[in-house]
């Protein structure tokens, strides 16, 4: 390294995973990760922010909230360059900003669940179907249809992938983009999470207030529904809790579909169940996997990249480490598909597999039926019985899934390893 | 006059809904006043002052070009530099150690080391380590809450890197 400020560039791309190329920035690195390791074992629950937000309430409510005077409101409006008329526009009375109010109702926590009733407008179109959900605001989200009081689908997108079971016909379809899906990105696309997007997007005094029967009225502006339709929502906010009840999609001035909002919370998240965002599918299931538009997932290729290559593979590996429960590892390889890639650390007899936006087909294929979840920290372990007497589990990670392909059925062995695995830096 | 950035707007946001500051933020700073006090129970005793004391200042800011979270973490700093100074005016008792497994002793043991490592280090490169490494944010939001430059705070971390490994190895830690 020529100089220190070589040397800090080189130790910021250790930290990003990368590969420097300098024994001294990784040997830095080193030492940070110890300090890493220390202290995010300082674990702070949801429900202890719960508790510590209920004991701080007192305090806080002591303070004088100051009364949202105009000139605030003004100064709001001129760093958006729009004119007063916009300030009007968003209030619903003297002194409540609502849609600042709506906002918070919708972001003020880690999840929202929600149940709806979606009809079709006066021309028809579809038939009429409930919706149960949660959805968060990366995306997230996991959801059930029924009709008739019977469920038609089940559908799961997270760390990008996207899984929709068909309980009818025992099958399920996995993919990165809903274009793949029979029913198209209609099934994907929340009206809920849609509003909620709608109204972080826009424009500061781009939403229409009005008032409404218990509440408000918001009409957002023009909104893309996944699959290219474009239309407004108008929205009936309730006026306690600035909470949705009814979205009217309208598209070009017809009413396209009424959805009634039965029951909707943003909820904190120890208040959202291990295994909430998962979906296990039955043993008979038959899953294929589409990359958009359409064809299967296929294999590229394979190459060995050793564990320096496994940090510069463009996705967060987990391993781990050079050697487990005396089975040292004999290698790592990157394994292109048509829609993504996987890295697959290789243990004696022991294979930990890491990926994002499709499931590599040679797990998909080995899972046979599902055993056992477990909960784990805020999601859940998934163990599947496979092909040869092994098990695959299958579990969540940050920024990716994590599957691990074991040598036999021990419960306590694989929860053992699961433990054990760490991010590859 | 040029439109609100998406920063200033969600400054804005966060402005007026203190419990999702709250919410999205407390974690992270009972993590970093352990990091500062080298004790986890009085980092929860204290990080309820801190939010107190922030968020009821919070109304009162004004947008400079950094987030709520920098204003937080100021009140943190001023808090913990105060609480460490109370404590070095007064004795200290030497905890008692827990009832563990030898296994868990021995993560017990190494974690306080690395603690008292880190509290060894300066209080600006404390708080680097804590936002990039302990809680994985980018250097470009480090730079926003530090009010720094990307270029400065990644200077100010291999500095920290090299006071750290220094210490671990008083610790007796081989990092190699």
């Amino acid at each position: 390294m020529s100089s220190d400020r070589d040397l800090a560039t080189a130790l910021a791309s250790e930290l990003d995973g990368l590969d420097s190329g300098s024994p001294e920035a990784s040997s830095l690195a080193l030492a940070l990760g110890e300090v890493a390791g220390a202290m995010q074992a300082v674990e702070v629950s949801g429900a202890e922010v719960e508790q510590a937000l209920a004991a701080t309430r007192p305090r806080l409510a002591g303070r004088r909230r100051p009364a949202w005077r105009l000139a605030a409101a003004a100064a709001v409006v001129v760093i958006a360059a729009v004119a007063l008329l916009v300030a009007r526009s968003t209030r619903g009375g003297p002194g409540v900003d609502v849609q600042a109010q709506a906002i918070a109702a919708v972001t003020r926590h880690a999840a929202i669940m929600v149940s709806e009733q979606i009809s079709p407008g006066p021309d028809g179109g579809f038939r009429a179907f409930r919706r149960d959900g949660w959805y968060t605001p990366s995306g997230d989200a996991r959801w059930t249809l029924r009709s008739g009081g019977v469920v038609v689908a089940q559908g799961l997108r997270w760390n990008g992938r996207l899984t929709v079971y068909d309980p009818r016909r025992h099958s399920a379809v996995v993919a990165t983009s809903c274009r793949a899906i029979g029913s198209g990105c209609a099934q994907v696309a929340d009206p809920v999470a849609l509003y909620r997007r709608a109204l972080l997007t826009a424009a500061p005094g781009g939403v229409a207030v009005g008032s409404a029967p218990g509440g408000y009225r918001l009409t957002l502006p023009v909104q893309r529904v996944p699959g290219g339709r474009r239309i407004d929502q108008v929205v009936r906010l309730d006026a306690a809790t600035f909470l949705p009840t009814r979205i009217t999609w309208v598209d070009d001035g017809l009413v396209v579909a009424v959805v009634r909002v039965t029951q909707v919370a943003a909820v904190p998240p120890d208040s959202v169940s291990p295994g909430t965002f998962s979906l296990s599918l039955p043993g008979a299931t038959h899953v294929v996997q589409l990359a958009a538009p359409g064809q299967p997932v296929r294999l590229i290729g394979t190459r060995p990249i050793g564990v320096g290559g496994a940090r510069t593979a463009g996705v967060p590996v987990y391993w781990l480490g050079p050697r487990f429960a005396g089975r040292p590892l004999t290698g790592v390889d990157l394994l292109r598909y048509t829609d993504g890639v996987a890295v697959r650390a290789r243990y004696r007899g022991l294979d930990v597999w890491t990926y994002t936006t499709i499931v590599p087909p040679q797990l998909l294929a080995n899972r046979l039926v599902p055993l056992k979840s477990l909960p784990e920290g805020s999601g859940t372990i998934q163990i599947y019985s496979a092909r040869g007497g092994r098990a695959v589990v299958e579990f969540e990670r940050r920024g990716a899934t994590v599957g691990l392909v074991a040598p036999g059925l021990d419960f306590p062995a694989v929860t053992d390893a699961v433990a054990h695995l760490r991010r590859l830096r | 006059m040029p439109a609100a950035s998406d920063d200033e707007l969600r400054f804005l946001r966060q402005r007026v809904d203190p419990e999702a500051v709250f919410r999205a933020h407390y974690p992270e700073v009972v993590r970093y006043l352990a990091m500062r006090l080298g004790s986890e129970d009085e980092a929860r005793d204290v990080a309820g002052d801190v939010f107190v004391a922030a968020l009821t200042g919070l109304p009162r800011l004004r947008w400079r070009g950094r987030p709520v979270l920098a204003w937080l973490y100021r009140v943190a700093a001023n808090m913990a530099a105060d609480r460490l100074s109370e404590r070095a005016r007064e004795p200290q008792p030497v905890p008692l150690p827990d009832r563990a497994t030898e296994a868990t002793a021995q993560q017990v043991v190494d974690a306080d080391a690395v603690r008292r490592a880190l509290g060894r280090i300066p209080a600006d490169q404390q708080l680097v380590v804590h936002l990039r490494v302990v809680e994985d944010r980018p250097f470009a939001d480090v730079a926003r809450v530090m009010g720094r430059s990307v270029g400065a705070c990644e200077m100010l971390m291999l500095r920290a890197a090299r006071s750290l490994r220094g210490e671990l190895r008083e610790e007796g830690f081989r990092v190699e």
